[in-house]
């Protein structure tokens, strides 16, 4: 108990550190391109565009989800997919990325993987709202519900905090953690409906999926885009989510506090 | 535990394992102490130098005043911030002069006000002129010095670690530290120096300590310990290349943990 309320303490008192942190980041990642920000935006709509027309035109030959036809319903996932991934790859790596950091300075480590999830947020706000604009224009009624996305991207920001405190741990242990990590997520994105439906899915597979906290998310930003769909028809997946991050939050920060003097001698 | 001491060391061992030689992966690892058994008390305000050869577990001990790492065995007990002076970590190379004083002053942990506060302070005594504008990959390695050194000292620890950083940089840029230095002395902060330059030390520092082969060698006045350890070295360079070979390794092994 004491050391989640440590590292919950440490990331809290350190709210202007891990902005600034994200924020020059995200500048220098700018800095190295000659377009910069374009890049941000143009690299998950050119992967958008091949889903498209390799799911919804080759395999599904154009066939809607429902009452939603395939197109915003895969770019709504897809943009959710492309704020996780990255959230949950890089996150592995935060503490090792900062050896030269953490080897020089007194440094709250538990703060690095809020730092890279509020880097993923910005790219995330610029797609998300992207995305919102093209179902206005598509004719896509806007209605409060719209507004859920923001506890489903809450719910991705703990997921992401969470998940990331035990993996970048680990990776200090072993660097085939990162490995392992990315062979998990090359896999998860397509154990995720995101290209595809689950109507062809057998009952006592689906309740599996479901388990999938990925899944929670993805769907509920479905759920609140199109089929008006509240949290609260969902009382058991919540409480699931929920239960899964309490958990992963307490080892994660048990595994922060811990090893915390030790990661220089782990390099 | 004395309230007078700012720093205690008791007893304290730092034991690193060591990477097989053979092939045979699952073999028990060799045990090295980097640091063995070493006690000291020191003074709030003391400037006290630190000497001592290639790898005689300076850095390790600089760590552990830090706060960086921790000891294997014995007690640490330090009383106030303490601060490593770091002077090429945290530079964002893509990033200009100025926008990496506020990277470097977030990541020391400073609050946006004190970093507007230490702006101008470091702009000026890091002498960049017209390069604050330009990212710091087109900076030469002493600039980059300079820019990285302005912005740690403007941080207010109690103690504060100087390790080999001021032998970067030209003289004149090495003259201006020592004056800051001496500025931060006055104002009765407790400074660790550690060195090779035995008259910077002299110099500079008022007690000593020496450490060799993991162990504390001595501890006392800056200019007896400097004498004592300079004999040593010469005692050394007088030796045959192959008593020097040997007078090494001896040192080692009794490093090995039994």
């Amino acid at each position: 108990m004491k050391s989640v309320f440590f590292v919950l303490k440490e990331n809290i008192t350190n709210l202007y550190r891990i902005f600034s942190i994200a924020k020059y980041e995200l500048l220098a990642d700018m800095r190295d391109s000659k377009l910069g920000i374009f890049w941000n935006i143009a690299n998950p709509l050119i992967q958008m565009a091949t889903f498209w027309f390799v799911f919804g035109i080759g395999i599904r030959k154009g066939r809607g989800v429902g009452i939603v036809s395939f197109l915003p319903w895969m770019i709504v996932g897809i943009t959710v997919w492309f704020f996780i991934s990255p959230c949950i790859t890089k996150g592995v790596s935060c503490i090792y990325e900062k050896r030269n950091i953490i080897t020089k300075m007194k440094f709250p480590v538990s703060i690095l993987p809020a730092t890279i999830v509020l880097k993923e947020l910005f790219n995330h706000i610029i797609m998300i709202t992207l995305v919102i604009t093209i179902l206005f224009v598509r004719g896509h009624q806007p209605n409060l519900m719209w507004f859920q996305i923001l506890y489903y991207m809450f719910c991705a920001i703990c997921f992401s905090i969470s998940l990331g405190m035990i993996t970048s741990v680990l990776n200090m242990f072993t660097r085939d953690v990162k490995k392992l990590v990315t062979a998990c997520m090359r896999m998860l994105m397509y154990l995720t409906p995101i290209l595809w439906t689950m109507e062809n899915i057998p009952e006592k597979y689906q309740i599996i999926m479901k388990m999938n906290p990925l899944y929670y998310i993805v769907e509920g930003y479905r759920g609140s885009l199109f089929f008006q769909d509240s949290f609260m028809n969902h009382p058991a997946q919540t409480a699931f989510f929920w239960g899964l991050i309490i958990v992963m939050f307490v080892i994660g920060s048990n595994l922060m506090y811990r090893f915390k003097h030790k990661f220089i001698d782990m390099l | 535990m004395n309230e007078k001491y700012i720093v205690e060391f008791k007893n304290v061992d730092k034991i690193y394992k060591l990477e097989n030689k053979s092939k045979r992966r699952f073999a028990p690892k060799k045990q090295f102490y980097a640091l063995k058994d070493v006690s000291f008390n020191i003074k709030k305000g003391s400037i006290v130098g630190i000497l001592g050869t290639n790898g005689s577990g300076k850095s390790t001990l600089s760590n552990i005043l830090a706060g960086i790492s921790s000891p294997t065995n014995g007690s640490v007990s330090i009383r106030g911030e303490q601060a490593l002076i770091a002077i090429k970590a945290g530079l964002n190379n893509q990033l200009t002069g100025l926008e990496n004083i506020k990277v470097k002053g977030a990541l020391l942990g400073l609050s946006k006000k004190r970093i507007q506060e230490i702006t101008e302070g470091v702009i000026e005594f890091a002498e960049l002129g017209e390069f604050l504008y330009q990212p710091v990959k087109k900076y030469s390695s002493g600039m980059k010095s300079r820019l990285g050194f302005s912005i740690s000292i403007c941080l207010d620890p109690d103690i504060i670690i100087v390790d080999e950083a001021l032998s970067v940089g030209d003289k004149a840029f090495a003259a201006k530290c020592m004056d800051k230095m001496n500025e931060l002395r006055t104002t009765g902060k407790t400074i660790f120096f550690i060195s090779h330059s035995i008259n910077q030390i002299r110099e500079f520092c008022e007690d000593g300590i020496w450490i060799e082969g993991g162990e504390l060698k001595a501890q006392g006045k800056m200019q007896e310990i400097a004498d004592l350890y300079e004999n040593y070295v010469e005692d050394f360079k007088k030796k045959s290349k192959k008593e020097q070979k040997q007078f090494k390794e001896e040192l080692f092994e009794e490093r090995i943990v039994k």
